[in-house]
């Protein structure tokens, strides 16, 4: 094929195909559409392989995709893959192209989510118009969630004080377990409070693995750690004493527990037991084993 | 010790009449009475004695004395007889044994329990016999006789047995056509009534309980190795080459299933190489004397969307060789079904631990991510390896338990150990060889490899490399808050599976490899998983790590190697990345092993 012809294909084919945006057009409203569409515009005539790679996804082969282990239409890593120079052609799909040919209902979902996790884990401020529109009118909980992501990694103030006076429930937990990336004191302050006091479980549990991706030993250990050393120390103490008040949310206050990891949360574990009643001592005790395992292993500890 | 030991037909008559239920003979030692006969008939001496009998003592012999008489009627842990679910293909006519209304040869009577219609003395020449069952009507159960060689069905309906018949007695053969059901535990009782015109003149009956499907412990002696091939794919040959050569080392058969095969092979797809998700592999036996007696059997998987799971009801089945196959009626469409769940990658045995001679199942499935529910009722019912320990898998893309658990066999009072994945043990390698030369920081793993859409591969497509240095490893904020997060998911499965059998820490190896992330949240293997492997006897099969070279030789297979060694394991590494690694999974997953069926089979002593 021609280059010129090649360019023009890429242009014209999602009109032929008919093909639509792929999030509800609440989410892209005119003042963010048009800007983009110009952004896109210009973008596409200057590198067409990069909107050819998007719009040719091999993770929405049925040959491909049905024959890796899990069966079903995934796309994610492969975008990953793509790394920043997709950013805009991931947003031209998401919000103004869609794909140019059609797809199944799990195939489309697997595109949709799958653009938008890794359009927000690139945390490129270009993108936060969307992920705004999105986080703002989505229903679905991995579309919360990926928007929620997006938009706490670049965490700028207003998206900041968005996901923290989210209100609706599903907004309201994707929010919680996404703020842990923003590298924001005031956002972990915020969380640790708001674990310490929640009387909604479920949100809790939220607040805890957000707590624990942003506050992980493992990623940023010691000095690198976003949140400093008493609060880290505040943070765990709420963890293991919302893992004893709420039984329904242990594992998911275990998993928060270990995901954290760290010294903070193994002296946190060991002052609950000298208090747990008996029902609570098994789960502890299995907590301070793993983290005892981790902390042995690692040597900056 | 009593010098004086009873007879515990005898014991349990006794505990029988003290619970004031001598004359329930389901329940105790059928129609037990003074002279051991059956008591509506053991009055008047001269008078006909009705008797049915098994093989209650399971020696693999019916006899007309001791346990096999006194236990006939009972079934516990010690006593009671037990039949086959016929569903294998003796005379592979590609319909299974049970299926039928015939006996299809002699191997087939084999699978055939027997009970005998003890010849009856002094009976008038025009009373008659009655065979009933009581049994449910799905799964079907059957009743043989033999007649001078000649099996044929008995119509239960309609059929009588004449005085003659019954003075010379008879031998019968009993079968299922399939496994016990959520509804249905297993257990028939069949009854002989002798009468004569309006006249009672006697009768007796027997309880069988029906064979359980017992999934194979990868403890287990080993029959032979199965991989999926398919002409072409390069990718998939370098694999299918490593694991010829390596079970060939080990004299250890190897067949392959041909994932192209016109009666499976789907029109522009490659094979559905994962040999471990379309089966499982397992037996049932009764007591057969010196050893149980049964079969193989292999279960489907309830995905009825995956052709080549068709191999094993068109291949698989033959003589000693059955099959079963448990889906809901309407696969389920649920949302929170994940077809993906009933691979069998996602269903496992704790090898035999206190408790659980058999071991016990384990699978992932919770409620917001499930797996077809008909497969979960099915395996609870065979009871010997349950109920199954259900597990949290939703954090895993695939979702199955072999990514992150496995056994292997050692010298210990318990005689097993098990391997867990291990973030952490990775993460702690890769920090001490930096800390050892910071040089190491630099090495680059995975080098050469390539992630998505090998070369050679029938799908070919883009790719992407997957080299990497240790230091952009271990630097990756995101990757290790991922991994720290698995590892505490996997810390979590580790308890419930160390505390269900009672294992101590020395008794669990970490294997290391690090995860990451797919999408939603849910991982698979970043490194490859060397948990996920192939065993027979002391071989483990990994997936070659594709680390780098420390003194010549892959830092991480010298460390595996010294890992299994230890344990008196051999190590061996196959070459997977591109057909199985890239695509989520792993040797494991790959492979499939069949395993005979274990010496001390005795299912039938598992008190459950």
């Amino acid at each position: 094929m021609r280059p010129t012809l090649a360019i023009l294909s890429v242009i014209l084919l999602p009109a032929i195909a008919g093909a639509s945006p792929l999030i509800d057009s609440r989410a892209v409203p005119a003042e963010v559409s048009r800007p983009l569409a110009a952004t896109v515009r210009a973008d596409r005539a200057r590198r067409p392989e990069a909107y050819r790679r998007v719009a040719d996804l091999e993770g929405l082969r049925p040959e491909f995709y049905r024959r890796t282990r899990a069966g079903r239409p995934s796309v994610a890593l492969e975008l990953r893959a793509m790394g920043p120079s997709a950013l805009l052609p991931m947003l031209d799909a998401l919000a103004l192209s869609g794909y140019p040919r059609d797809l199944s209902d799990d195939e489309r979902a697997a595109l949709r989510i799958g653009l938008l996790e890794t359009v927000g884990n690139l945390g490129d401020p270009r993108a936060l118009p969307v992920l705004r529109g999105v986080f703002a009118t989505a229903t679905e909980a991995l579309e919360l969630r990926a928007s929620a992501r997006g938009l706490a990694r670049v965490c700028q103030e207003r998206d900041r004080r968005a996901l923290m006076t989210a209100t609706a429930a599903p907004q309201r937990a994707a929010a919680a377990a996404a703020l842990g990336l923003c590298a924001s004191p005031e956002a972990a302050s915020w969380m640790v409070a708001q674990l310490e006091s929640t009387s909604d479980p479920a949100h809790a549990a939220a607040l805890a693995a957000g707590l624990a991706e942003g506050a992980s030993s493992w990623a940023r250990p010691g000095a690198r750690s976003r949140i400093d050393a008493p609060l880290r120390a505040r943070a765990a103490r709420a963890i293991i004493r919302r893992w004893s008040e709420l039984p329904a949310q242990r594992p998911a206050l275990g998993i928060a527990a270990l995901s954290m990891g760290g010294a903070e949360v193994l002296a946190a574990v060991r002052d609950a037991l000298r208090v747990a009643p008996a029902e609570a001592r098994p789960g502890l005790i299995a907590i301070e084993r793993s983290l005892e395992r981790s902390l042995s292993r690692d040597p900056r500890r | 010790m009593d010098p004086t030991p009873r007879p515990r037909w005898l014991i349990a008559a006794l505990a029988a009449l003290l619970a004031g239920c001598a004359e329930d003979a389901a329940t105790s030692p059928a129609g037990l009475t003074a002279d051991g006969g059956a008591g509506d008939v053991v009055d008047a001496p001269a008078a006909p004695r009705v008797r049915l009998l098994v093989d209650a003592d399971r020696d693999g012999v019916v006899t007309d004395t001791g346990d096999d008489v006194a236990f006939r009627a009972s079934w516990d842990a010690a006593h009671g007889a037990v039949f086959l679910a016929n569903v294998d293909d003796d005379d592979d006519d590609d319909a299974l044994d049970g299926a039928d209304d015939v006996v299809n040869g002699e191997e087939d009577a084999r699978d055939l329990a027997r009970v005998r219609v003890a010849p009856i003395a002094n009976l008038a020449d025009d009373a008659t016999g009655r065979l009933t069952l009581t049994a449910p009507s799905t799964p079907a159960v059957r009743v043989f006789r033999v007649d001078e060689g000649v099996w044929r069905r008995v119509d239960l309906e309609a059929e009588t047995l004449t005085a003659a018949e019954l003075r010379a007695g008879l031998e019968l053969g009993i079968e299922a056509s399939d496994f016990p059901t959520a509804e249905w535990a297993g257990e028939v009782t069949l009854a002989l009534s002798v009468t004569r015109g309006d006249e009672r003149v006697g009768d007796d009956r027997v309880v069988l309980r029906v064979a359980p499907f017992v999934v194979s412990s990868s403890l287990d002696e080993t029959d032979h190795v199965y991989a999926t091939v398919g002409a072409g794919v390069f990718s998939l040959a370098r694999f299918i080459n490593d694991l010829d050569a390596i079970t060939a080392a080990d004299e250890m058969p190897f067949e392959t299933i041909d994932g192209l095969d016109p009666d499976w092979r789907e029109r522009d797809f490659g094979p559905d190489v994962w040999t471990q998700d379309y089966m499982e592999l397992g037996w049932t036996a009764m007591p057969g004397g010196a050893a149980p007696h049964g079969m193989n059997v292999v279960l489907r998987t309830p995905n009825t969307d995956r052709p080549i799971a068709a191999w094993t009801r068109r291949d698989f089945v033959g003589p000693g060789r059955g099959y079963v196959w448990r889906h809901s009626r309407r696969y389920p469409s649920a949302r929170a079904h994940d077809p993906s769940l009933d691979s069998f990658g996602n269903l496992e045995v704790i090898p035999p631990y206190a408790g659980h001679p058999f071991g016990r199942l384990f699978h992932g499935n919770v409620a917001a991510r499930s797996s077809d529910p008909e497969l979960r009722d099915f395996l609870n019912a065979q009871r010997v390896q349950g109920p199954v320990l259900e597990l949290d898998t939703s954090w895993l893309h695939v979702g199955h338990v072999d990514e992150f658990a496995s056994f292997i066999p050692v010298d210990s009072p318990r005689g097993w150990k098990m391997l867990i994945a291990s973030p952490r043990a990775a993460r702690a390698q890769l920090q001490a060889l930096v800390a050892a030369d910071p040089a190491n920081g630099e090495r680059v793993m995975f080098e050469g490899q390539r992630w998505f859409y090998p070369q050679d591969h029938p799908m070919e497509g883009r790719t992407y490399p997957a080299a990497r240095t240790v230091n952009s490893i271990l630097a990756d904020e995101d990757l290790m808050a991922f991994n720290q997060g698995d590892q505490a998911h996997i810390d979590l499965v580790r308890e419930a599976l160390q505390t269900e059998a009672g294992l101590s820490d020395d008794e669990v190896i970490e294997i290391p490899f690090l995860m990451w992330e797919i999408e939603n949240g849910q991982g698979a293997a970043y490194m490859p998983g060397t948990v996920n492997l192939l065993l027979y006897g002391r071989s483990v099969t990994m997936p070659r790590p594709h680390a780098f070279a420390v003194d010549g030789a892959d830092f991480m297979e010298t460390h595996l190697r010294a890992l299994m060694r230890a344990e008196g394991i051999t190590a061996h590494f196959a070459e997977q990345w591109d057909i199985l690694h890239a695509n989520e999974g792993e040797v494991h997953c790959g492979t499939n092993a069949l395993r005979r069926i274990p010496a001390r089979g005795a299912w039938w002593e598992v008190t459950r």
